[in-house]
């Protein structure tokens, strides 16, 4: 016979800022995301007021940036940066995306097609880009291509693995439910595979294009003229740091955009995904 | 149409060796029949089923529809799962019609068929509705009515309401019931709930476990035109009595076997 043993007697404590799982009031979520901004952003202008005293080079104001950004934007270098960077990383990532789609697809799908690439993919896959580029202006020269080539091979494998991945939540049954409707193979991984991925296919879509947009400084290394990540090496080489974080501070908020963008293309086309 | 199960067995390979879970399964259903498999859970029913509908290979033995040997799922034996299995991302309509789709029926003839069917199952003003925005109960009639849609020789269904309560089951019961009836169905149903099996069925299998074989074979000789208010007839319950009597034998010798 044991001893009881002496628990205690408690019952968890109601609270609002520790739930687990759960929702908090809306008006607290905008508070701390408010605050997410603003912090940093007080901070900031605090330690560079306080640093410009004695060198206004090692860390810019906010004022500074802003008037920087403002500068950039005035003569249009800034808009035509941001025109090319993006269609770099835009054609870079598309190519990657019609690729990898498809593959990824085939690969979760078949065992045999996963067993036949995966090993190879998975070799490539950890070869950082970046080591690629002499090689690139090697064979394609110093024009867009090279950059665009990057931008490709930075975003196709990850993307393929990550649609390949979300092959394995398709439900079996429903697999199996298609074929004794008199469904044949393909029509399995056309019509029924396809859609269910589409969901997965998009959220691997927007944290790869995250991963190609920062891509872009290293791939404007390739001797680019304009460009957000030339602007910033170029002005590393005029020691303009608050050119810097111009650069930095745009490219951010790009990649926000974007990111924001996928999440609604996900909200809107799919509302059938219970979350 | 006729399905036959001939000296059916189906092993599997585990790591501790090899676990029967089918043995000298010997089974027959004629069109227009309703026929029930009771047997407690590790019968193997859900196995013998999905052996049946193709889905799952057999070791030894064979299973025939109309004389031509089963190899592979195929439109000719619908399956209407426990989890309904429908296709989140299509309405309701699109679910019933889909196997229209696969095998190539125009738009406008499937309209037609797709129609008839809701309206046969009471979902009717919920054609577009999304799976989700359905309860249980609503989600079984859309993949009854999937299944039906195609024309299946027979309709084999897996528990299909072991996952709903008792009063969603009782009037999914009755609604089966009518609708066999209505649409001259061959149904061959698996389930635990020896009520529901004397119920539906003009003819059980009664299985045991370890390995899943078949004790006996039953005919339930009920009137035709069943209401829940059969469930408290005196015959009715002989029946239950007899199946349960029938599975408990086998229960007690399972327990035996636990204590030595």
């Amino acid at each position: 016979m044991s001893q009881p043993v002496n628990l205690r007697p408690q019952m968890l404590a109601p609270t609002v800022f520790w739930r687990i799982a759960e929702d908090i009031p809306k008006r607290l979520t905008w508070i701390l995301m408010t605050l997410s901004i603003v912090i940093p952003v007080c901070l900031w202008w605090m330690i560079s007021n306080w640093v410009a005293s004695s060198n206004s080079m090692f860390l810019p104001t906010p004022v500074q940036v802003l008037e920087a950004i403002q500068k950039l934007w005035s003569d249009g270098t800034l808009l035509k940066d941001i025109q090319l960077s993006m269609f770099r990383v835009l054609t870079g990532f598309f190519l990657a995306a019609v690729i990898s789609i498809p593959l990824g697809t085939l690969m979760g799908t078949f065992a045999s097609v996963r067993s036949l690439i995966e090993p190879i993919i998975g070799i490539i896959r950890y070869m950082p880009a970046p080591a690629f580029i002499p090689l690139l202006i090697l064979y394609f020269g110093l024009d867009e291509l090279p950059k665009i080539l990057l931008i490709f091979l930075g975003s196709l494998f990850f993307n393929t693995l990550m649609v390949m991945d979300g092959v394995k939540f398709v439900p079996k049954e429903l697999i199996e439910a298609t074929y004794t409707l008199g469904g044949r193979r393909s029509q399995v991984l056309l019509q029924v595979i396809f859609p269910y991925l589409v969901p997965a296919i998009i959220d691997a879509c927007r944290v790869n294009m995250a991963a190609a947009w920062n891509l872009v400084i290293v791939a404007e290394l390739v001797a680019a003229n304009e460009g957000l990540g030339k602007r910033i090496t170029v002005a590393q080489r005029f020691l303009r740091t608050d050119e810097i974080f111009a650069g930095l501070i745009v490219i951010g908020l790009i990649g926000l955009a974007i990111d924001l963008l996928f999440r609604l293309l996900l909200r809107v086309s799919c509302r059938w995904v219970t979350k | 149409m006729h399905l036959e199960v001939t000296n059916l067995h189906k092993q599997f390979q585990t790591r501790n060796g090899t676990i029967t879970a089918l043995k000298n399964i010997n089974m027959h259903i004629k069109e227009g029949e309703f026929v029930c498999a009771v047997g407690a859970s590790g019968s193997g029913k859900t196995t013998l089923l999905r052996i049946m509908a193709g889905l799952e290979t057999l070791t030894a033995g064979e299973v025939r529809v109309d004389g031509v040997k089963v190899i592979g799922p195929g439109a000719d034996r619908g399956v209407v799962f426990q989890h309904y299995s429908l296709y989140p991302w299509m309405t309701v309509a699109d679910n019933v019609g889909f196997g229209l789709k696969l095998r190539g029926v125009p738009k406008s003839k499937r309209q037609q068929q797709v129609s008839y069917y809701l309206d046969l199952v009471g979902l009717t003003q919920f054609a577009k509705a999304l799976p989700k925005e359905l309860s249980g109960g609503m989600q079984q009639r859309v993949a009854i009515a999937r299944v039906l849609v195609s024309q299946p020789k027979i309709l084999l269904m897996d528990e299909p309401f072991a996952a709903l309560d008792a009063q969603t089951k009782q009037m999914m019961q009755q609604f089966l019931l009518e609708l066999w009836k209505n649409t001259d169905t061959t149904i061959f149903m698996i389930t635990h709930d020896v009520e529901e099996a004397v119920f539906l069925s003009q003819r059980i299998y009664v299985l045991t476990s370890h390995p899943g074989s078949i004790k006996a074979e039953l005919t339930v000789d009920l009137p035709i035109e069943r209401t829940y208010h059969l469930k408290r007839s005196s015959s009715f319950r002989d029946y239950q009595e007899t199946v349960l009597d029938l599975m408990s034998v086998e229960l007690d010798s399972g327990r035996s076997v636990l204590i030595n």
